[in-house]
């Protein structure tokens, strides 16, 4: 065959796989997104529907049609219980403050167990430091850093079911309420 | 050379499909082109494929959408405002107490890490530096010592507000008062996350 023959047909050729080409590209941006995930991020990746793996920093571009991938903050949250009434083991009734930072330690468990990370944690940091005061014996801030290993150690066992976790746990405040007689002069009720 | 010049059309349509296709791959990659205006008070940190490549200030900037990502701030002073707050003092007694604060962002790149929300930052730590700082005071010593109370939350708060990249600009006690404690009391206080 001379070139003369070959020119179209090499043409035709051309143009058709071009057209293959587009209308390739045109599917796969249609059926597809980007995703930026930051370095303090991760993202759960989900294949129809079951967990397939979890995604470092970097661009990513998936199919909606079957994948999913959901966002985790690793950032912590700090989250302060001022004021929590509790009971001690000696039936005495006290005040305790709490200052901490919430943490996602697993992203998979934390996003198929919580529907709202922090709220939902919180609520299980609050619950957990209430049972845990109820088995000890206050003396008052001299107990503070006792009793504040056993709140992180409590409250971190109960969050690692979820994928959570506590850092830098402070107690900020932790008093037993005597009841006095009111003898100072000078000082008035606080509601 | 007859064949080669018959072939010239050829050749320049698979050049020119070729062009045309690395074109449309270049912006499957990359993404599209987005543009971003930051106002005078943001300041923004550029992430490229989820890492951080620079700080940039304000103006318009030129985004990849889908590669890059501009994270912006807002730097104008964080008002921190709290009133009729409760402490327990060592002594049984308890003190209400109120502040005001002001607080700025000194390093952006610092704020963003510290928190999922970097704004939060400065109100959870003055609440916890104060409540911290004047709940070792006994109800007596608290009203003579209030001055120093102040300057021990102020060098506390600062401490770890620069640790996360903020600047303590100023802190005033508004309220201090001291008196007995009623049960009932406490259960007013809402807990809730900051």
């Amino acid at each position: 065959m001379s070139a003369d023959q070959i020119g179209p047909i090499l043409s035709i050729f051309f143009v058709l796989a071009y057209i293959g080409a587009v209308v390739f590209i045109g599917h796969q941006k249609r059926n597809s997104k980007m995703i930026l995930i930051t370095d303090y991020c991760r993202g759960v990746h989900f294949v129809n529907g079951t967990f397939d793996s979890v995604l470092g920093p970097g661009s990513y571009r998936y199919n909606t049609a079957k994948e999913q991938i959901a966002l985790v903050d690793m950032r912590p949250q700090p989250i302060l219980l001022e004021r929590l009434p509790f009971r001690d083991a000696l039936l005495h009734e006290g005040v305790v403050s709490i200052g901490t930072d919430l943490l996602v330690r697993d992203p998979r468990l934390a996003t198929t167990a919580l529907r709202d990370q922090i709220k939902d944690a919180f609520v299980i940091v609050r619950d957990t430091v209430r049972a845990a005061m109820t088995r000890q014996i206050v003396t008052g801030m001299d107990s503070a850093s006792m009793i504040g290993e056993v709140i992180t150690k409590a409250v971190n066992e109960e969050l690692s079911k979820v994928g959570m976790g506590i850092s830098e746990l402070e107690l900020t405040e932790l008093s037993i309420l005597i009841p006095q007689p009111q003898t100072a002069a000078g000082t008035g009720r606080i509601q | 050379m007859t064949s080669l010049a018959a072939l010239a059309p050829v050749l320049s349509l698979a050049i020119a499909g070729i062009g045309v296709i690395a074109f449309l791959l270049f912006f499957q990659k990359h993404g599209r082109l987005t543009t971003v205006s930051l106002l005078p008070y943001q300041r923004g940190i550029l992430y490229r494929r989820g890492y951080p490549v620079r700080d940039v200030g304000p103006g318009k900037h030129r985004v990849w959408a889908g590669s890059e990502l501009l994270v912006h701030g807002d730097m104008r002073p964080i008002t921190v405002n709290y009133d009729k707050l409760i402490v327990g003092l060592q002594d049984g007694l308890a003190a209400q107490y109120g502040f005001s604060a002001n607080v700025e962002v000194q390093n952006l790149r610092k704020a963003v890490y510290s928190a999922r929300n970097f704004t939060n930052i400065p109100h959870a730590t003055l609440l916890r530096c104060a409540r911290r700082c004047l709940g070792v005071y006994s109800g007596k010593s608290i009203q003579f010592e209030k001055e120093a109370a102040i300057s021990r939350i102020t060098v506390e708060a600062g401490t770890r507000l620069n640790k996360a990249g903020f600047e303590l600009v100023s802190f005033r006690l508004t309220e201090l008062a001291v008196g007995t404690l009623q049960l009932p009391a406490m259960k007013n206080i809402p807990d809730l996350p900051v």
